[in-house]
């Protein structure tokens, strides 16, 4: 594994568990020097336990840095310009109003007194870490500060993509930068400032974990500790977590793996069990269920208003994907091969959330024209990881589609 | 390169991006920012663990979603169940809704401010 991968993988953890002691802290009513000091000491801890064992550099070559630095200029030059002074509704009603309640030590609690339009009941990863930040900028610069942490969430997907696929091809990693960096629908949600871009990247970070799990276990931490933190950030992260887990339970769960699997859960199961059962009142969602819900499984026309959303979506602001993904399947077909197990499960959670939908208590319209492009989009960075991936082959195995479509070698030199 | 070359590159966009933000945010004036500053006179008439009801006009989620965020910790109720001493109202310059005059008129002003859109009161109950 390239090294500024591996850095980004422990900087992801870092945010997830920063965000879960700054909680528990709260919860304590320890004094925020002593937080500083923890999330010190714990980022400090989590380099050096992942420093030594993961990968090393591969070499880069000139193109390699040229196509990064071009990456990097088009998203920057770009964002802060789509970016919403306070981020779209959601944001500065649900995700900022939180972030300022968890900043005040004090008051903190009152938060939950928010039943109307607040949503309580939504973890605080993202809130947790951005009050942290806020307070450790004594509260003075908060929306550049937020703003900052989106954009470095929303840059550091396509550098971990493209740093986990140029030593395979070249090709595929620049291009997939390359539509990261110039897609605006991707780039608006990136600074949106809401929870979906930060889900996306840790099941991103999951995924790119336990792809090198095999060759380090302590990879199999990290994967399991990304999934505690999807769970942390989103209430349907928890759906992205389990369906991750059934899909890899044969790695996760095997006899020499669970270990490691609880090393790395333990922390944000703890959190979250906490703030469920301590602090969080019922979801929405989950209340509004009753004997309707059966009926609601049975009627035609809202199967067919989530297709046509769905279908909607895809082509105003998925086109890549779509195109990516018929592409693959293409060769598939050609290749007499099974599609890649990983997409099956990116279906398997789209299927899913689309079912959310079908039970849905609130009006359907309202709610698939509110969320419906934004769950396909906490998707995305997934689905492109593993696209590329297949695209540019295994080199180690010396099959997959880079042998027959792209070879890179001389690039990267 | 090395990989703390590439971090040093993340790190230097970011910091250009939150710059270029923050250039761009100071000359922009968004809603929140004219309801901030319509409520800036309120905030020492409220502890932070004050409760008080909310009324508006229009009558709508956006005005009392944005006060909210800008009164961050006080916990302001939109809920007509919920009855608390200290009301917040907020409405046109030249209000439409004439059962909130009244209501105004029955109560004690504590604090008054208007701008070009709107009218904000802070009332206690007699």
């Amino acid at each position: 594994m390239q090294n500024a991968g591996r850095y980004i993988l422990i900087t992801g953890a870092a945010i997830g568990s920063i965000s879960m002691l700054y909680f528990l802290s709260l919860i304590c009513g320890l004094p925020f020097w002593t937080d500083i000091i923890i999330a010190a000491i714990g980022c400090f801890y989590l380099y050096k336990f992942f420093k030594p064992s993961i990968g090393l550099d591969v070499p880069t070559g000139r193109l390699a840095i040229a196509v990064f630095i071009i990456g990097v200029v088009i998203l920057t030059n770009k964002v802060y310009y789509l970016a919403p002074k306070y981020g779209l509704w959601d944001a500065w009603a649900i995700w900022n109003l939180h972030a300022s309640y968890l900043a005040d030590a004090a008051h903190w609690k009152q938060m939950f007194l928010n039943k109307t339009f607040g949503h309580p009941d939504y973890p605080l990863a993202l809130p947790g870490i951005l009050a942290f930040l806020r307070r450790l900028f004594l509260g003075a610069i908060d929306m550049p500060v937020t703003y900052a942490f989106h954009f470095a969430v929303t840059l550091v997907i396509p550098v971990l993509i493209y740093f986990e696929t140029y030593a395979r091809s070249i090709f595929i990693a620049a291009l997939a930068l390359i539509l990261f960096a110039t897609n605006d629908f991707y780039l608006l949600q990136g600074t949106a400032q809401m929870a979906d871009t930060l889900l996306a990247f840790f099941f991103l970070c999951a995924l790119v974990s336990i792809e090198h799990g095999r060759q380090d276990r302590k990879m199999l931490i990290l994967a399991a500790f990304f999934l505690g933190c999807c769970a942390w950030t989103k209430n349907e992260g928890l759906i992205l977590a389990l369906i991750f887990l059934l899909f890899n339970a044969n790695i996760l769960f095997s006899r020499a793996n669970i270990k490691y699997f609880f090393l790395g859960i333990a922390l944000p199961a703890i959190t979250l069990a906490i703030f469920k059962l301590g602090y969080a009142p019922p979801n929405d969602m989950v209340q509004g269920q009753g004997k309707h819900t059966y009926d609601l499984l049975f009627e035609k026309e809202r199967y067919k208003l989530v297709y046509h959303f769905f279908k909607t979506n895809i082509k105003e602001s998925f086109r890549d994907v779509k195109y990516g993904v018929l592409i693959y399947i293409i060769i598939c077909i050609f290749r007499r091969q099974w599609p890649d197990r990983r997409l099956a499960m990116i279906a398997a959670c789209l299927l899913v959330y689309m079912m959310v939908y079908i039970v849905s208590p609130n009006d359907l319209e309202w709610h698939l024209f509110t969320s419906q492009n934004r769950l396909m989009h906490q998707l995305m960075p997934a689905t492109m990881y593993i696209l590329a991936l297949k695209f540019a082959g295994n080199p180690r195995a010396n099959q997959g589609f880079r042998v027959r479509f792209f070879s890179n070698r001389s690039f990267l030199q | 390169m090395k990989s703390y070359t590439i971090l040093l590159l993340i790190f230097a966009s970011i910091l250009l991006s939150a710059l270029l933000y923050a250039n761009k945010s100071r000359s922009n004036t968004d809603d929140i920012d004219k309801v901030a500053a319509g409520l800036a006179g309120v905030k020492p008439f409220l502890s932070p663990t004050s409760s008080l009801s909310f009324r508006a006009e229009p009558n709508d989620d956006h005005i009392y979603s944005r006060v909210r965020y800008i009164l961050v910790p006080r916990y302001i109720s939109i809920d007509t169940q919920e009855h608390f001493d200290t009301t917040l109202v907020i409405r046109y310059v030249r209000p439409l809704d004439t059962m909130l005059s009244v209501f105004i008129q029955n109560q004690h002003i504590l604090w008054q401010h208007k701008d070009s859109v709107y009218s904000y009161t802070l009332t206690r109950k007699p």
